[in-house]
């Protein structure tokens, strides 16, 4: 019975996933930085304040970073988990 | 330079365990290479010579009583300065750290003093890590001994011109984007980065928690093999270390390449190197091919996105690591560091996440070449030391960043985890060296210490030291 559940359950994930993993999504196109964005992303949210200046002359290189970053949104990730294994802590006996 | 400070710790182990050299005479030899290169080179930034003396005479006192201890025994070595060492000064060359003194040892510290090591101080890196070429200090730049007008590579920059130059036998280095390697190449000196997970990383200062790799650099792939064997061990403070039982990573040396195959991937790693790196690692691989090794053509699927996910991983874990301290006292970093963790503040988590999953993909692209070949081969660095102040270069006909090109070989391997091994395999003509990358399987450390060591059997460019330093 047990054995019946679980096989039910696995074929359910497949059908659902397997569409859903051979669906093509598009991402809406980024437009590009602004040094002004940067100095607010900054300030209002990393809480590391820069100037417009600083700022601006970070663009060039966060920008060409976007740019691969737009390419490796558009890899085959999407049956990928990050690599990233918790571990609850524990007293080693 | 003293005759004995020449030698790998293969042969010194030898001379120590059959008494024919004392550990003190060996730790007077080191002492007096730092004495007389350290004022040009610029390798260590804390020397201890009372310890290391009082290491050596306890050595000499457990050898003389018949408690050898193994290969490492009474061997002078030295740490990168982001290894914390119980009572010794631990900077990351930073002014953030400047008078921080740890009251423990890191696991691999305290590993390689458990097996009898001789530390003779600590060693100049790039700043926290964080960099390629050891010119961001507080320290100041480690010159390389070949062209001091050019750097070392980094970030273990002080480790490879230490060993180069016989200030010590052998040095820890980290390796999260090349660390390890880049120096190693750009030295002439042979490092290895071993699988993560082998080798703990408690009590190392974190670049990115999920990248650093901390490793041995000497001169041989032998002396890797034995500095790497008290180091891979599972440490309870490291959950990312391996529960694993680990062989004798010597114990294929001696076996020879024949019958190997190695892949060659040429997209990428060769066809963006400058041509004389490129033409000198084909030369390199053409001596394991004489040596009855048979060389595959192979290519690496999705390779092209290793450094856009390389830099979101480490922008945002250093950001994060660094947060606190940055956020209150951004004048106490170098401009470098400043710079990189102030982008590390516009890195997305979703992105962050995609190139961790990235990783997962890259992985798998090795995996299928691992199906074809025992090990992969290629340039460690695709382009020779440059000078400190230069940070362009132009790669057949393009002009790059020198510090994304250094990464550019190296930091593929870090975003999969995989072992390499990097040997001295020539010289330009104006002296730079040029090193030769051996990537394995995961664990397979022993099967890289086997093809290293036979291609430094068959030549001799580990050998080589700069003369112009004597005269």
């Amino acid at each position: 019975m047990a054995v019946r559940v679980q096989l039910k359950a696995v074929v359910l994930q497949v059908q659902v996933l397997i569409p859903f993993l051979n669906q093509e999504y598009k991402m809406h196109e980024r437009s590009r930085i602004s040094g002004e964005t940067l100095r607010r992303i900054s300030q209002e949210l990393a809480g590391i304040p820069v100037d417009a200046a600083l700022a601006e002359s970070h663009v060039e290189d966060i920008e060409a970073l976007m740019q691969g970053v737009d390419q490796l949104r558009k890899l085959p990730l999407k049956a990928l988990a990050p690599p990233l294994v918790f571990l609850p802590e524990e007293d080693l006996k | 330079m003293s005759d004995l400070t020449l030698l790998p710790v293969s042969e010194l182990a030898n001379l120590v365990r059959a008494r024919k050299v004392s550990p003190v005479e060996l730790t007077q030899s080191y002492l007096e290479n730092i004495e007389r290169y350290n004022g040009v080179i610029n390798a260590y930034v804390t020397v201890t010579p009372e310890l290391a003396m009082a290491d050596a005479r306890r050595a000499e006192d457990e050898i003389a009583r018949g408690h050898y201890k193994g290969a490492l025994h009474g061997i002078p070595i030295a740490h990168k300065d982001i290894y914390c060492t119980a009572d010794v000064r631990t900077t990351c060359c930073s002014n953030v750290l400047r008078d921080y003194v740890p009251d423990f040892d890191a696991t691999v510290v305290k590993q390689w003093r458990d097996a009898g090591t001789v530390m003779l101080g600590k060693l100049n890196t790039h700043e926290f890590a964080y960099g390629t070429r050891n010119i961001s200090s507080s320290f100041g730049p480690v010159h390389n001994p070949w062209r001091l007008d050019c750097h070392t590579g980094g970030s273990s920059g002080g480790s490879a011109a230490a060993v180069l130059m016989g200030m010590c036998a052998a040095a820890t280095g980290s390796d999260s984007g090349g660390s390890i390697r880049m120096p190693s190449a750009a030295t002439g000196v042979t490092g290895l980065k071993p699988t993560f997970g082998l080798g703990s990383r408690f009590g190392v200062f974190p670049l990115m928690w999920t990248m650093d790799h901390p490793g041995p650099m000497a001169r041989t792939a032998l002396d890797c093999a034995l500095l790497l064997q008290p180091m891979a061990a599972h440490d309870a403070n490291d959950k990312s270390t391996v529960v694993r039982k680990y062989p004798d990573f010597s114990w294929q040396a001696g076996k020879g390449v024949r019958g190997l195959r190695i892949g060659i991937p040429r997209r990428y790693f060769y066809d963006e190197a400058e041509e004389i790196v490129e033409a000198k690692v084909l030369e390199a691989v053409d001596v394991l091919k004489s040596l009855g090794a048979e060389l595959v053509e192979v290519d690496i699927e999705y390779i092209e996105h290793a450094a856009t996910a390389s830099g979101v991983l480490h922008l945002a874990e250093a950001a994060a690591y660094h947060d606190d301290v940055f956020s209150e006292h951004p004048e106490l970093y170098t401009p470098e560091t400043r710079r990189n963790l102030e982008l590390g503040s516009y890195v997305l988590a979703k992105d962050y996440l995609h190139a961790q999953r990235y990783r997962s993909l890259l992985g798998n692209s090795f995996r299928n070449v691992f199906r074809q070949v025992d090990v992969v081969a290629m340039p460690t660095i695709s382009l020779l030391a440059t000078p400190i102040d230069q940070h362009k270069i132009q790669i057949r006909g393009k002009e790059k960043s020198v510090h994304l090109s250094m990464l550019h070989n190296t930091e593929p391997i870090d975003l999969t985890g995989l072992p390499a091994l990097s040997v001295p395999c020539g010289f330009a003509p104006d002296n730079r060296p040029i090193g030769l990358q051996i990537v394995g399987r995961p664990f397979d450390e022993s099967l890289l210490v086997r093809v290293g060591h036979a291609f430094q059997q068959a030549t001799d460019w580990h050998l080589k030291r700069p003369a112009s330093l004597d005269s």
